[in-house]
């Protein structure tokens, strides 16, 4: 009889969540590449053309006395004047997937005839493993689209000066990039405190998520309100400390590396009672 | 051996089972018996703490359940076959090699030949008789002291039947304590040694099969009409 | 190993990517600008900071410059940004930081700082609030919390007056706000502005009692009509001082219905807390021209008045307690400047912000007016380099921190 430890059986575990969603990954990263690297060639070439003809028309008489000049332009100006939209919607897209599957990476084990979540209930390993590697695997995701999206804005920038030539461009780094995009500059804060504060919040809204929807599948239809207050809870427990305790208010009574240390508390907290409560309901009170 | 005492069960206002106490031992089949709804299903769930209980104990050999020993100890075969649809059979049986250490992967290949099913083949397209005996592989591929089964002939043909009847009678049971429901009583009588006749939430005969047929001359069946006659 | 192909290959290519991401903003600098000395000591301008903005890619970036180099918003951490700059005041306020620091208790909760008070044996921090009452009136509450330093024993107490109400306002407007508060022998005296009167009220912090109030008259200033629209105290609010200035200004009267848009004529009263006594305060009138900034300020004892424009910068002051004036005359030229952009006076130096072929920041003594520092903005890279980063930088002011 071999023996399988308890990580071997959360790898294996981890590893069976990531392959069920990858092609909706690939899919996912297909879409982002193909409408950001489509509409940006397809708006450089729109302009190519657009100076070809003006040159054109210039050549066969038309009234201005010099060739025309076209102002140069970055591709940090490109984005931010003409392709704004057009770069946020897949990105908009991942994130309603990934907010959607948050919630079906659970439902779907309960959906159908052959309920999988028998199978997953009977598994001679910690129950908890199944907690932690359907949140790992979100986890996993969303860090592989932000990867992903990183990867893609030099790859852009690079296409930028191979389309254009020299007298129409003018030079811009990542870092710009980055900056001039808001949903990128909110995506990918390049303090390295304030990404792990944003991601730290993002991970612990999965936690109590999860421990929401653990909540309806053992109380099933009262579980829904329990659920909803639950997350309510955990939401004000995590905004309140700075909503309420006012950082910039001189009269608080706390000061702010102390506000900052009761939020940080606060999110400790909720992680750890969603962990903690999921962790419960997993072994006492879920329902098939 | 499988020890309930006193188990209760309520969903929501209802309460399901109201202090069911019972023994299944090793080398004996157990046939829980009972009408629709009576809770039969919601016994085997709770013995494999798949549904929770509010009072009373469930425990095997004498000890409470924990997880891994629980479920390397005891086997269930529910009423579904309770895999992906998309799954192929053989990826099916991975899966259970992965986490189960007491996977006998020559004894699921046995079996598959046994019951004549295509390892390439997803769970999705199997008909409902292929499902119930690919249902028994993963059962009892995995060398448990206990077996669980839960309807294993619903809605199956005569010799798809037939075949899983086979099963109950060759070595794959010696030794082990069986714990099924069923409502195919005549079909399984001759493999019975006991009987148990749930009702209105409780266990109200607890019958050794044989003794019943050899010193009361009656059957199972017998004893059902006077359990549940209206 | 294949079948775990999918997990360690999205496991790795985020971990690289978002670390390498991480690492490259954290080394990725973006232009470097600093202070150079041109003359003078370094020292003497290691507390100041310039202000300004840039463009970079085409973005506006916004920095501080000093002589160690230049701080940009957005290269600073979450941490910087939400914490150390959530009071960001709290950085040019030097007694404050330390009182914060030194008595962190007793600080919690007391962000009016006109109403704190320090000096070697006491803290004091007073604050009002107000009810109607019964009849027509306001009930003021002082609020007096009080350490001892030496015995660091704590003391609290409130003591209630109730003053009449000002029948042309409403009560939202009638506030009796706390101007500053001093200390005369074992006398709190609490300098308060209800509407345009100026109200001194005297406590006794031992036994928590309200011994006497005043309203200062300042009838004989102008044609009696001068009302108080500014008091200025000690610019290190919790330092104590013999003195408080109180800027009045007279009104033309309403004619036709019409309100007058400015003030005829603007006076200046230095109130002695000790005695009482109201003076005024000659030779420090303001130039009120639409193109000069005036800046009144008062540090240990000396009250200064700065009027500056483009090209001049005017620092006068006067030692309250003895009533002459200096005064120093200084032009952008004589720093080879074109203008003079920004100008502050703190612990006896003044501060130049100016402007011409180069950006530069001068200290001179006031009002003695010698030259401590002179520095020059200069950029990092080659001449060329540096020459076009100089013309997307505009310095617009200079901080003195904490």
């Amino acid at each position: 009889m071999k023996k399988i430890t308890g990580w071997q059986a959360f790898v294996r575990l981890l590893n069976f969540e990531i392959r069920r969603f990858r092609w909706m990954l690939v899919g996912l990263m297909a879409i982002t590449a193909v409408i950001q690297i489509g509409s940006l060639v397809t708006t450089l070439l729109t302009k190519l053309e657009s100076r070809r003809q003006d040159r054109l028309s210039w050549n066969h008489g038309a009234q201005q006395d010099t060739e025309p000049q076209w102002t140069p332009f970055s591709f940090v100006d490109l984005v931010e004047q003409e392709l704004l939209m057009e770069f946020t919607w897949p990105i908009l897209i991942g994130v309603a997937v990934i907010g959607i599957y948050i919630f079906f990476i659970w439902y779907r084990e309960w959906f159908g005839k052959d309920t999988f979540i028998y199978r997953l209930l009977m598994l001679p390993q910690p129950r908890f493993h199944i907690y932690m590697a359907k949140g790992c695997a979100i986890v996993l995701f969303t860090f592989s689209l932000v990867a992903f999206q990183i990867v893609l804005i030099p790859l852009e920038q690079w296409l930028f000066h191979i389309i254009l030539p020299e007298e129409m461009r003018l030079p811009s780094d990542f870092s710009a990039a980055v900056r001039v995009h808001p949903v990128w500059e909110m995506l990918l804060p390049e303090a390295a405190d304030q990404f792990v504060f944003s991601y730290g919040v993002g991970i612990i809204s999965v936690m109590v998520a999860f421990t929401a929807i653990l909540l309806e599948r053992s109380f099933r239809g009262i579980g829904i309100v329990y659920g909803i207050v639950y997350a309510a809870v955990c939401a004000a427990a995590m905004l309140l400390p700075v909503g309420v305790l006012e950082m910039q208010n001189p009269d608080a009574w706390l000061y702010p590396g102390e506000i900052l240390a009761v939020e940080l508390t606060a999110c400790a907290v909720v992680a750890l009672v969603s962990l903690g409560f999921g962790y419960w309901l997993l072994n006492r009170k879920i329902t098939v | 051996m499988i020890e309930l005492i006193d188990v209760r069960k309520r969903y929501r206002l209802r309460q399901v089972l109201k202090g069911v106490s019972f023994t299944v031992r090793k080398g004996q089949i157990t046939c829980l018996i009972g009408v629709n709804g009576s809770g039969k299903s919601t016994i085997l769930k709770a013995i494999m703490r798949l549904v929770p209980i509010q009072e009373g104990q469930i425990l095997i050999d004498g000890k409470g359940r924990s997880g891994a020993d629980l479920y390397e100890k005891v086997a269930f075969i529910p009423d579904r076959l309770t895999m992906p649809p998309g799954m192929k059979l053989s990826d099916a049986i991975r899966f259970m090699q992965d986490y189960h250490r007491r996977w006998n992967e020559a004894r699921s290949r046995e079996l598959m030949a046994f019951f004549r099913l295509d390892a390439s083949e997803r769970i999705g397209n199997l008909s409902k008789g292929m499902a119930a005996k690919f249902n028994l592989v993963l059962g009892l591929a995995q060398e448990t002291d206990y077996v669980l089964m839960d309807e294993p002939f619903a809605g199956i043909d005569m010799f798809s039947r037939e075949q899983i009847s086979k099963v109950f009678t060759s070595d794959l049971m010696e030794g082990r304590g069986v714990l099924l429901t069923t409502h195919e009583i005549g079909e399984m009588e001759p493999l019975l040694d006991r009987a148990l006749f749930l009702r209105d939430g409780v266990i109200v005969r607890d019958i050794d099969c044989e003794r019943l047929r050899d010193e009361m001359g009656k059957s199972v069946i017998d004893v059902m009409r006077e359990v549940y006659a209206p | 190993m294949k079948t775990y192909g999918w997990t360690i290959g999205l496991c790795l290519f985020s971990a690289v990517v978002i670390v390498t991401f991480l690492t490259y903003s954290a080394f990725d600098r973006l232009p470097q600008y600093a202070l150079v000395t041109a003359e003078g000591d370094d020292s003497a301008a290691a507390r100041m900071e310039l202000m300004g903005v840039t463009t970079v890619s085409g973005r506006y970036e916004v920095l501080a410059l000093t002589t160690r180099g230049s701080v940009y918003d957005s290269e600073k951490s979450a941490y910087q940004k939400m914490i150390a700059e959530a009071r960001p005041w709290i950085d040019y306020m030097p007694d404050i930081r330390k009182l914060q620091n030194d008595y962190r208790q007793f600080m919690r909760g007391k962000g009016d700082y006109r109403g704190l008070f320090q000096d070697d044996e006491w803290l004091v921090y007073v604050k009002t609030s107000r009810t109607k009452a019964a009849e027509k009136g306001i009930v003021v509450t002082f609020h007096v919390d009080m350490l001892d330093k030496t015995g660091k024993k704590k003391n609290r107490f409130d003591t209630t007056i109730t003053l009449p109400s000002e029948p042309s306002l409403p009560y939202s407007f009638q506030n009796v706000d706390v101007m500053d508060v001093q200390r005369v022998g074992r006398e709190l005296h609490v300098m308060t502005m209800q509407h345009d009167t100026c109200i001194v009220f005297v406590l006794d912090p031992d036994s928590g009692t309200l011994l006497r109030a005043h309203a200062l008259d300042f009838a004989a200033f102008g044609d009696g009509s001068a009302i108080p629209v500014q008091i200025i105290g000690e610019t290190r609010r919790s330092y104590p001082s013999e003195y408080v200035v109180i800027r009045l200004e007279e009104w033309p009267a309403i004619t036709e219905g019409v309100t007058a848009s400015n003030p005829e004529r603007e006076y200046l009263a230095a109130y002695h807390y000790a005695t009482g006594e109201i003076r005024p305060i000659e030779g420090m009138d303001r130039d009120r021209s639409e193109d000069t900034n005036s800046i009144y300020q008062m540090e240990d004892g000396t009250f200064s008045l700065i009027n500056y424009n483009a090209h001049q910068a005017e620092f006068r002051s006067v030692r309250l307690d003895r009533g002459e004036v200096q005064s120093l005359v200084v032009q952008s030229q004589q720093f080879g400047a074109e203008s003079i952009r920004s100008v502050k006076w703190n612990e006896g130096k003044l501060y130049l912000l100016l402007q011409g072929n180069e950006t530069s920041a001068v200290i001179l003594e006031a009002p003695g007016g010698k030259l401590l520092y002179r520095g020059v903005v200069k950029a990092e890279g080659s001449a060329e380099e540096a020459k076009r980063r100089l013309e997307k930088l505009q310095i617009y002011d200079l901080e003195i921190h904490a």
